[in-house]
């Protein structure tokens, strides 16, 4: 039989191109393949439809064996694991095992930030992060906090959780991301949960801004930086309005730091986000229609996909056992935010000075001078794996102070040595267990005496009608004469050095700026810090709230200043609504609480519009008509709202107008501007309104002229006509798959109501749970987006829109109903391969 | 009779034969449970088919078929499961997967053409 020479062709050409997607095209067919493809990965195990329903009927409850005894995993209407044992261990293991099934993905991608390990698995992007991370020693922090935990209480609750997650990642398959970016977890230990914990701990209180002021000092001068960036800001709303007395610290002179701006523009990005901050409040039973306090908090943080809380509830029955629900970070596991039956607590960040820098005489490439002596830098080459690319080298250098962080600048290398009150042995998680297990909020004081890191602005109230503020973590005094040392070479106090404010870069080789009791990377004796009595707190107030604004006026020692604190306009309006209410003698409830965290109104907007429409004779007409609409506004930033969007982008610019002129010529980009709240009330005619390039003599009017003709022009150019088509929530995946993205929508809100959502340039940031709590039963609470990170799931964001509403799902005690995980006793090895007991077995990884 | 005479009725009987069409059934079910576990899944199918086919045309009828008989089945069961919604708006990902799905076992089963 004659072949037909056209199809013997065909089939020449089809063999070929068989053989050419399968050589090139393997790894593409391997994502996206019908059933076997990684991106479908999660399709069976998430879902809500009929053959995940009928899937679940034919399988029932899932059986696990557990090490440390039996435990029952019930998923509730929203994806909220209710985990009830009557042994801890066993509890805690079910804990690992449900927060690996949900989140494992996130998990591992904070533990590989914060260990500088990320490059191994998302390629060369992330070295810059890595090197960063790695020279900072997060890790070698992360060993110190588990060394001064593993010998606690809390230590073998660590271990079983660890086991719970290894007993989910050896056994079940692997989330979506690492199929499709072809890498996988590394086994979890107590370290990777404390190094989740320090990332909180540095996102919230690690910055080098004495560095900044060092460089705007040095570039602007010292009178312009007293004007512009204050101790406080002028406002009357700190979080304590009672008088909070105790001696003050000695002020102390700035050193030039004009040769270090490129060493600080390099780290920069490495700090807390200025602007995140949040809300809480507590209002006693004395002014609530139920007798009983009431507690509301919206911790405000960048918003991700999947987001950055986790809800669970953790139930220890038996005589000695509790009840808790609220949030956590994936990776820590007892709650961070919420309640028990007894007891409900909320943070906010306090933006108190717990970083110091120091700059060293450096004789040669790897000495400092410290003491009166030469000393070589403790240091250590480490190797940065990079996914796709060449290993990288990374140089990590510590000092007496902690890590030492150096870049190349065209002036030469330029390096300082870096104490973080986080870069010791830390013992939070231990605080945070005790709040779970608190009755009363002297349970919660006492706790919280081992908060010593991050600073939090702590509220709490308790069934019996109890209420709290206090403000947590390690205060330290900085003391300028060099102190003498123990053989341990630990440091101890000695003579009476004068204690020195700590929003400079000190002279680390005149033992400048010491912290007495402080040991880096090891354990801290704490010793001369500010005693925990002396830290601002107040028992039965009757209602006292707090939103990143000034701690207290005279705090009794130096805390920190205006650069690290919020703008006041939340923490005004919180105050405000507060106040009305008490005075108009209607009793608060629950609803009133939740109505509240909906607020839009922006005192910011109250503030800047009337000089605006004051402004209008010197803007153009087609944007003195846009003013217009100020003018009979009511200042809440609500989507539909045209002047929202108008003042929302005369917002953005206004700073612009003001300092772009001074600032830019100096190399200082917008970054560098100070708090909105100053250029508020700065005087009609200050020369900063004055634009230098001219020469005329601008004032008020004609920089706020100019801002809203930018301002209307962007919206123009964008084509936006109410707020909402600006303000859109728009939250991506880090990896650039469209169906693990969040639908979009327009929001309310902004970075300065209490209904909190704030978009600028790439970054999304607000309310990243919002909680009210009572005591009767009607707490509530939602996450922007969802409980899993299975994109397949039907709780990937299932409460995004409640959430973009104001909206919020019971956060009670009910039961959840049928058993979805049952874990069984099985007394011996738990069959994980990641032994939590032993972090020799991590191997090296970090 | 010579081994060459032998595979050639054999493979009569395979394409032409009295139970051919339970046989192109059999290799559609194969064909998709080895979809199910690995992409070469897509390619054994089409080739499979290919060879039971009676002509070089009915064998690209085949491949295309088995794809659209593997598409379908894909749809079916993201459509169980309630995440067809994901599948549509994974972008290039949604692209490749129904580009392989058609176009894979309908080259392998093109083959025929060299016997």
């Amino acid at each position: 039989m004659s072949r037909n020479p056209i199809q013997v062709a065909a089939a020449v050409v089809a063999a070929v191109l068989l053989v050419t997607a399968g050589v090139f095209g393997g790894s593409y067919l391997s994502l996206a393949a019908p059933f076997s493809g990684a991106a479908w990965s999660g399709v069976s195990d998430g879902g809500d439809g009929v053959g995940s329903a009928a899937g679940d009927a034919l399988s029932g409850e899932t059986t696990v064996e557990n090490p440390y005894g039996e435990a029952t995993v019930s998923y509730d209407a929203d994806g909220v694991p209710h985990i009830e044992a009557d042994d801890e261990a066993a509890l805690y293991y079910a804990v690992g095992y449900v927060q690996a099934r949900d989140r494992l993905w996130e998990m591992d991608l904070q533990r590989r930030l914060m260990a500088g390990n990320l490059s191994a698995a998302v390629g060369e992007q992330a070295v810059e992060s890595d090197r960063f991370y790695r020279q900072m020693d997060f890790q070698g922090a992360a060993e110190a906090s588990w060394e001064a935990l593993e010998d606690t209480e809390y230590g073998p609750l660590v271990r079983a959780y660890t086991d719970g997650v290894n007993r989910y990642r050896a056994t079940e398959p692997l989330p979506v991301e690492f199929r499709l970016n072809d890498y996988e977890p590394e086994p979890w230990t107590p370290t990777a949960t404390l190094l989740v914990d320090k990332q909180i701990s540095w996102s919230l209180s690690g910055d080098f801004r004495d560095l900044e002021a060092g460089v705007l000092d040095s570039k602007l001068g010292t009178e312009a930086t007293s004007e512009l960036y204050p101790d406080q800001l002028a406002h009357d709303s700190p979080v304590l309005r009672t008088e909070w007395d105790a001696p003050t610290a000695n002020t102390s002179n700035r050193t030039d730091l004009a040769a270090y701006d490129a060493l600080y523009e390099s780290l920069r990005d490495f700090q807390r986000e200025p602007g995140i901050g949040s809300n809480n409040w507590v209002v006693s039973g004395n002014q609530t229609a139920s007798g009983q306090p009431l507690l509301a908090n919206d911790p405000h943080l960048t918003l991700t996909v999947p987001p950055v809380w986790y809800e669970m509830r953790l139930h220890l029955t038996g005589d000695d056992g509790y009840d808790v629900r609220g949030v956590t970070f994936p990776g820590v596991p007892s709650v961070i935010i919420g309640q028990n039956r007894n007891v409900a607590w909320g943070v906010t960040n306090v933006g108190a000075d717990v970083t110091d820098l120091y700059t060293y005489e450096t004789p040669s490439n790897d000495t400092y001078v410290y003491d009166g002596e030469e000393r070589a830098f403790e240091t250590e080459q480490q190797t940065i794996q990079v996914s796709g690319g060449e290993d990288v080298t990374v140089t990590v250098r510590k000092t007496v102070h902690g890590a030492y962080l150096e870049r190349e600048t065209p002036d030469g290398p330029v390096g300082v040595g870096v104490a973080w009150t986080g870069m010791t042995g830390t013992k939070e998680a231990l605080a945070i267990w005790g709040f779970n297990r608190a009755e009363t909020v002297d349970d919660v004081e006492e706790a919280a005496r081992d908060f010593d890191s991050p600073t939090q602005n702590l509220v709490a109230a308790d069934r019996d009608g109890g209420t709290l503020y206090r403000a947590t973590g390690k205060y330290p005094y900085r003391y300028t004469d060099s102190d003498e040392r123990s053989s341990s070479g630990n440091r101890t106090q000695s003579g009476d050095g004068e204690v020195v404010r700590g929003d400079r870069v000190f002279d680390g080789s005149a033992g400048e700026g010491e912290w007495r009791g402080f040991t880096p990377f090891g354990q801290s004796s704490w010793e001369g810090f500010v005693p925990y009595e002396q830290v601002p707190h107040v028992f039965g107030a009757d209602y006292i709230a707090t939103a990143n604004q000034r701690t207290a006026d005279q705090p009794g020692f130096y805390l920190s200043t205006s650069g690290r604190y919020a703008d006041p306009y939340r923490g005004e309006r919180i105050y405000e609504l507060l106040d009305r209410r008490a005075e108009s003698g209607e009793p608060m409830d629950a609803e009133f609480m939740r109505t509240m965290q909906r607020d839009v109104y922006s005192t910011a907007a109250e503030g800047f519009v009337p000089g605006v429409l004051d402004s209008r004779s010197a803007m153009d007409e087609d944007t003195r008509e846009w003013a217009d609409s100020l003018e009979s506004w009511d200042y809440n930033m609500t989507a539909d709202s045209e002047a929202a969007l108008a003042f929302a982008l005369f917002r953005q610019e206004v700073r612009n107008a003001t300092f772009y002129d001074e600032y830019h010529p100096k190399g200082l980009d917008e970054g560098y501007y100070p708090h909105l709240y100053v250029v508020q009330t700065l005087p009609e005619d200050s020369e900063w309104f004055d634009d230098v390039r001219t020469d005329e003599r601008e004032t008020r009017a004609d920089a706020y002229a100019e801002a809203m003709e930018r301002a209307k022009a962007r919206a123009d150019e964008n084509g936006w006509e109410t707020y909402g088509d600006y303000n859109r929530l728009d939250l991506n995946h880090p990896f650039p798959v469209g169906y693990l993205d969040y639908p979009e929508r327009a929001m309310d809100g902004s970075p300065f109501t209490v209904f909190n959502f704030r978009t600028e340039g790439s970054m999304q940031a607000g309310s990243s749970w919002r909680m009210v709590s009572t005591f009767d039963g009607e707490s509530s609470g939602v996450i922007p987006g969802g409980q899993s990170g299975n994109p397949f799931s039907p709780h990937y964001h299932d409460q995004l829109d409640e959430w973009a509403e104001g909206e919020y799902k019971p956060m009670d005690f009910d039961d959840a109903g049928a058993v979805d995980i049952r874990f069984t006793a099985s007394g011996g090895d738990d069959g994980s391969d990641g032994d939590a007991g032993a972090d020799a077995e991590d191997g090296g990884q970090r | 009779m010579s081994d060459a005479a032998k595979t050639g009725r054999l493979r009569d009987a395979l394409r032409t034969g009295e139970y051919s069409d339970v046989l192109v059934v059999f290799t559609f079910l194969v064909g998709l449970a080895v979809t199910a576990v690995h992409w070469v899944g897509l390619v054994v199918g089409g080739l499979l088919l290919g060879v039971l086919a009676p002509s070089f045309w009915r064998a690209v009828q085949y491949g295309l078929y088995f794809g659209i008989a593997v598409l379908a089945a894909f749809l079916a069961y993201l459509w169980l499961f309630g995440a067809l919604g994901q599948f549509a708006v994974a972008g290039q990902l949604t692209w490749l997967a129904l580009g392989a799905t058609l176009v894979l076992p309908t080259l392998a089963a093109m083959v025929r053409g060299l016997g």
